[in-house]
């Protein structure tokens, strides 16, 4: 049943939910911006820049709202980054429609509207931005980079996400942990790895500056041994996923499937001579008198997951008992009063896990989404480069293809002068609608200092005409995730034009994937 | 499902540090905080209105655990100092102090919070770097070949907690008795890897302080049937010990899956396998029988027929004591023999009167590294601030074994490091404004935040009034008590005790402005002398903490309370 009837969509509506919208992620936009700060009075906290989760922190209502909320999600499930961004842009490019038709506004302007920005999305935004960002960038600036550029990727990012000191501590270590993996070899397969592994190959510790966060070698467990002794270069781990039944009587077998007969592990340990024993489920005490007995490690409780991990870098093989698989060295480590069990599979020694240490459990937790995200975005890049040209090996060209563009509004600004140029012959009013928009970009990221904007402008303008360019280092962000940014953007600007009316139902809606479901 | 409740919006705040009564909540938390810092410290009294107990503190990590700040932001630094003080045992309430005055320097001067935060990072780079480096004059080594900087360390962690409510006599016996306990957790003999043993500590209410001693060993209640004659009786030792971790109380229910026949009674069943558990420790010679938890009243009858000492529900905590200490093995399981190896032993068995309290002494045989601590005092308050305190003091002993360096205590290590951090920042300011992309205006005042703050946390340490004063020479911490007219020639010595008052010393007030100067190092002959020292490793975590702690406060310019 329909409750209430017509309540119209305008063009007001929208623009206001944007407008509130922005304001909240305005904050804590760029590296100068702040933090936003959730609390909940059950006492949980969220400390965190990341304006996506800002925006699901908010549990809007309104309808608009909801479908730029998600919008954006679906944006950065692709991206990795920019929802701030995105919200800046679609602000600007609804207010900059408003002030453009004026009275004149109504539902039939609106559709047309909203076809145009879908046509140009389809058609022309390629276009511009090969021949308006891509081609000039490889010939400005980006020749004179100097630096690794992983680590211009990470900072780029780092610095919209965690403030300055942390930012310093998190981008080599990130870097770092990259380059462990990857062993040196450019390829988009560690990232992989690592990105869907994320959960796993990080450990917090509270408490400690995060300063002290590093990066371990080999896996790390969470939790201490049982029971620990120094072994040599190269033993067998015996993996059991369940703890361990007497079986008193040889022959008889367990009493229940789901425990492992003692046995079994026995013969198991000493054929292999396995002499360590990883657990998920917490053994009988007897179990760890035994392993004291015979010097052997044993970790119980262990996340399931992360022997999964294990076992899969490993390698293992399986036999009666459990999974078997090779490490290299088994240790623990001490953090901060903190003692983990850590292993290196002997089939994967560029397994390494990161620490992360922070004060307590708030800034700890933003530390952790930030790393994730940083991974998720360099996985994006990787893929993205790594389409578009299979066959190259190194960033040079990256670089040089212009594919890479320093952060600070380098991007929006070519893209400026580009759909204002007389080089670029699409739909008149929607490249000045969007050539004034994305200015917004560089307005809000230099809004401390105008007059850096400025300068920055003429700088690019100057070099847009053969100007001299000095060799920097920076954050570098990557053209394809601003191009995936403002096709989103433009989307989801025609589908808020193009709803004409919200109707308000109270039986909960069935859509065909959760007949699915409940199939 | 009996009714829907609509989800109300959250409650949103712009720049919360700018809200007058956030600000005034942070004002009253760093007076909470402050005021209770250092041997002078206002002793706070916690209690809840509808009864139960009430402890009279000023530790940081009860106070702030028994008091939870209603300000979100609070919460969050509260959490973090206690994280700290959860690794590090010591420096929470500086912590504490040094972030919230970050925090009021920047909004009490309303400036630019990004540029603050990272002048603040950059301080604290320099910081960190003078106090590793090694002509920081700051800290002292520790000299492990003597007793006398430890002392001063356990010393200083003991006369720094007034709820204690010890007099300087039973101070120092305290301490003492502390370093005492701590030097028999080192085990002897040089392995690679050395285990530091631990000290049991036992409380006894309403008796002397005086009568806190320190044994070797374990001490243990004493069973009720128990006499001092069946110990003579034993005749002399060592003595064979059994220890079971698993229950010996017969019950069915703890069993799990067993099969049954038809015709036997299980209780019987069972309570006969536990006697031959008995019968075979009795054959095997052992004297004490130690069960983690309960031991059936019939085994136990039966034990003490034959002459054995029976403890029963000694707990997981004293269990893992009584294994390093005799070397015996835990058994699991009453199903099998106890296997020879199993067995621990005892050197002695003796009971000993601690107070009102009878406890039976465990002496060891070799040296094991375990200890017990018997504190006592007269109330019940007092003795648990003793008892957290003695917790603190262990744990910096043990860092300071570790790292054999410690920090001038009383105020002297903040107030040389504002005075060389202010006299850097000065030198260097136009090249670090720039490298930190703000004006040399900026930079100076946010920097003079940074050093006003490390000075508050000295000044904190002075509750009655009386006047703290920096040496222009050093950048020593000097108090002037109230009741005295200012007259620098009856200052004798500095907070710590390094530096002793000359001709040709100037000093000028904490927190006024003086001529530009960097500190000197101390004289050559003096480093022995410091009486008042802190732990370097807490001390140096507790800054960056603060540090990282009062840039995140600063950060948040955005609340979002979720009214749900």
């Amino acid at each position: 049943p329909v409750q209430q009837g017509r309540c119209g969509v305008g063009m007001q509506p929208p623009l206001l939910v944007v407008s509130a919208l922005r304001a909240a992620v305005l904050r804590c936009f760029g590296p100068r911006g702040g933090s936003v700060f959730f609390t909940r009075d059950t006492g949980d906290v969220l400390v965190t820049r990341h304006g996506q989760k800002i925006l699901r922190s908010l549990q809007l209502e309104h309808p608009a709202a909801r479908l730029i909320v998600d919008c954006v999600h679906t944006h950065c499930q692709i991206a990795a980054d920019g929802s701030k961004s995105f919200l800046l842009l679609l602000s600007s490019l609804l207010s900059e429609m408003v002030s453009c038709c004026g009275a004149s506004w109504d539902s039939a302007t609106a559709r047309r509207l909203a076809q145009r920005l879908l046509q140009f999305c389809w058609t022309g935004l390629d276009d511009v931005i090969a021949r308006g960002v891509t081609q000039r960038a490889s010939s400005l600036a980006i020749c004179g980079y100097h630096g690794d550029v992983v680590e211009g990727l990470v900072r780029g990012y780092m610095a919209g996400r965690v403030g300055d000191g942390p930012a310093k501590v998190l981008s080599p270590l990130v870097c770092r942990f990259y380059q462990k993996w990857s062993g040196g070899v450019r390829g988009a397969e560690p990232v992989a790895v690592i990105h869907t592994h994320f959960s796993l190959l990080h450990t917090a510790v509270s408490g400690l500056p995060i300063g002290c966060s590093g990066v371990a070698e080999g896996l790390v467990l969470e939790r201490d041994w049982s029971a620990f002794f120094e072994h040599g270069p190269r033993v067998e781990v015996l993996v059991l996923a369940a703890s361990v039944c007497p079986a008193a009587e040889p022959g008889r077998g367990c009493v229940c499937d789901r425990c492992v007969a003692w046995p079994q592990v026995c013969v198991c340990a000493q054929q292999l001579g396995a002499c360590v024993l990883l657990s998920a489920a917490k053994q009988p005490d007897w179990v760890l008198q035994w392993a004291r007995r015979n010097r052997v490690c044993l970790a119980e409780c262990l996340d399931p997951e992360r022997l999964d991990l294990l076992c899969l870098l490993g390698q293992s093989r399986p036999t009666p008992a459990g999974r078997v698989a090779t490490a290299t060295s088994v240790r623990r480590l001490v953090l901060g009063g903190r003692r983990l069990a850590a292993v290196v599979p002997a089939h994967a020694p560029r397994a390494h896990t990161l620490l992360l240490c922070g004060p307590g459990p708030g800034p700890l937790d933003q530390s952790v989404s930030a790393c994730r995200g940083a991974v998720a975005m360099l996985h994006h890049v990787f893929e993205e480069d790594q389409s578009q040209s299979p066959a190259a090996d190194c960033w040079a060209e990256a670089l040089g293809s212009g594919r890479l563009l320093p952060v600070g509004g380098a991007f929006e600004l070519l893209l400026h002068d580009f759909l204002l140029s007389s080089d670029w012959t699409g739909d008149p009013q929607v490249s000045r609608l969007l050539a004034r928009a994305v200015l917004s970009v560089p307005g809000a990221l230099h809004s401390h200092k105008p007059r850096h904007f400025l300068q920055l402008h003429a700088h690019f303008l100057r070099q847009g005409s053969g100007g001299p360019s000095r060799p920097w280092s920076g954050g570098l962000e990557s053209v394809a995730a601003k191009r995936q940014l403002l096709s989103a953007v433009l989307q989801c600007a025609a589908k808020l034009l193009t709803v004409e009316t919200v109707l308000r139902v109270h039986a909960p809606l069935r859509t065909s994937r959760s007949d699915e479901e409940e199939d | 499902m009996s009714r829907v409740c609509k989800r109300s919006g959250p409650a949103c705040t712009d720049r919360p540090l700018s809200d007058r009564a956030v600000r005034a909540k942070f004002d009253a938390w760093r007076h909470v905080v402050a005021s209770c810092l250092g041997p002078r410290a206002r002793l706070k009294q916690v209690r809840n209105g509808v009864g139960g107990r009430v402890s009279t503190t000023s530790t940081c990590s009860v106070l702030l655990a028994a008091v939870p700040p209603s300000e979100p932001l609070l919460k969050l630094l509260t959490a973090c100092v206690l994280q700290h003080v959860q690794r590090f045992g010591d420096a929470g309430l500086f912590a504490a102090v040094l972030g919230l005055s970050l925090v009021d320097q920047v909004t009490r001067r309303g400036s630019d919070s990004s540029t603050a935060v990272r002048v603040h990072q950059r301080l604290l780079e320099l910081c960190d770097l003078y106090l590793t480096s090694a002509d920081c004059c700051a800290k002292v080594e520790v000299d492990l070949g003597s007793c006398r900087s430890l002392l001063a360390l356990a010393h200083s962690g003991v006369s720094s907690k007034p709820a204690c409510g010890l007099d300087p006599a039973e101070t120092q016996q305290v301490s003492a008795l502390l370093l005492k306990a701590f030097l028999q957790t080192i085990p002897c003999g040089s392995t690679d890897t050395v285990r530091l043993g631990e000290t049991v500590v036992v409380g006894v209410e309403g008796e002397a302080v005086e009568n806190s001693a320190v044994f070797p060993g374990l001490l243990l209640d004493v069973p009720e049937m128990l006499h001092s004659g069946d110990l003579e009786r034993l005749g002399p030792g060592p003595y064979k010990l059994a220890l079971f971790s698993a229950s010996l109380s017969g019950d069915l229910s703890e069993r799990g899956n067993m099969e049954i026949h038809t015709g036997t009674d299980p209780e019987a069943a069972l309570l006969e396998k536990l006697l031959k558990v008995g019968e075979q420790v009795v054959r095997d010679c052992a004297t004490l029988f130690l069960c983690q938890k309960v031991i059936h009243p019939v085994l136990q009858q039966y034990l003490r027929e034959r002459g054995v000492v029976v403890v029963e529900r000694l707990g997981i905590a004293m269990l893992e004591q009584v294994t390093s200490m005799t070397g015996a093995q835990a058994a699991a399981t009453s199903h099998t023999p106890v296997p020879a190896e199993a067995f621990g032993w005892v050197e002695a068995l003796s009971i000993q009167l601690c107070g009102t309290r009878k406890m039976l002494h465990l002496q060891p045989t070799a040296n094991p590294a375990v200890c017990t601590l018997v504190l006592c005092h007269r109330n019940e308050s007092m003795l648990d601030e003793l008892k957290v305190t003695c917790k603190r003091v262990q744990h910096v002993l043990q860092l300071a074994l570790k790292d054999p360096v410690a920090l001038l205590g009383g105020g002297c290590m903040e107030t040389h490091l504002s005075a060389y951090i202010r006299h850097l920042s000065r030198r260097d300011a136009a090249e670090m404004a720039s490298d930190l992309d703000c004006s040399p205006q900026e930079f100076l005042l946010a920097a003079d935040g940074f050093c006003r703050s490390l000075e508050a946390a000295a000044q904190a340490l002075e509750h009655d009034g009386g006047l703290v004063l920096m040496d222009l020479n050093y950048g020593h911490c000097w108090v002037c008590p109230a009741d005295e007219e200012l007259d620098t020639s009856t200052l004798l010595s500095c907070s710590c005790g390094l530096i002793n008052s000359s001709a040709g010393m100037e000093w000028t007030t904490l927190g006024s402005t003086h001529p530009d100067f960097c500190p000197r190092p101390p004289p050559g002959d003096s480093t022995a002398r410091a009486c008042v020292l802190d732990s370097f490793p807490a001390k140096r975590n507790a800054l960056n903490v603060a540090v990282e702690i009062a840039s995140l406060i600063l950060d948040v310019k955005y609340v979002i309370r979720d009214l749900n």
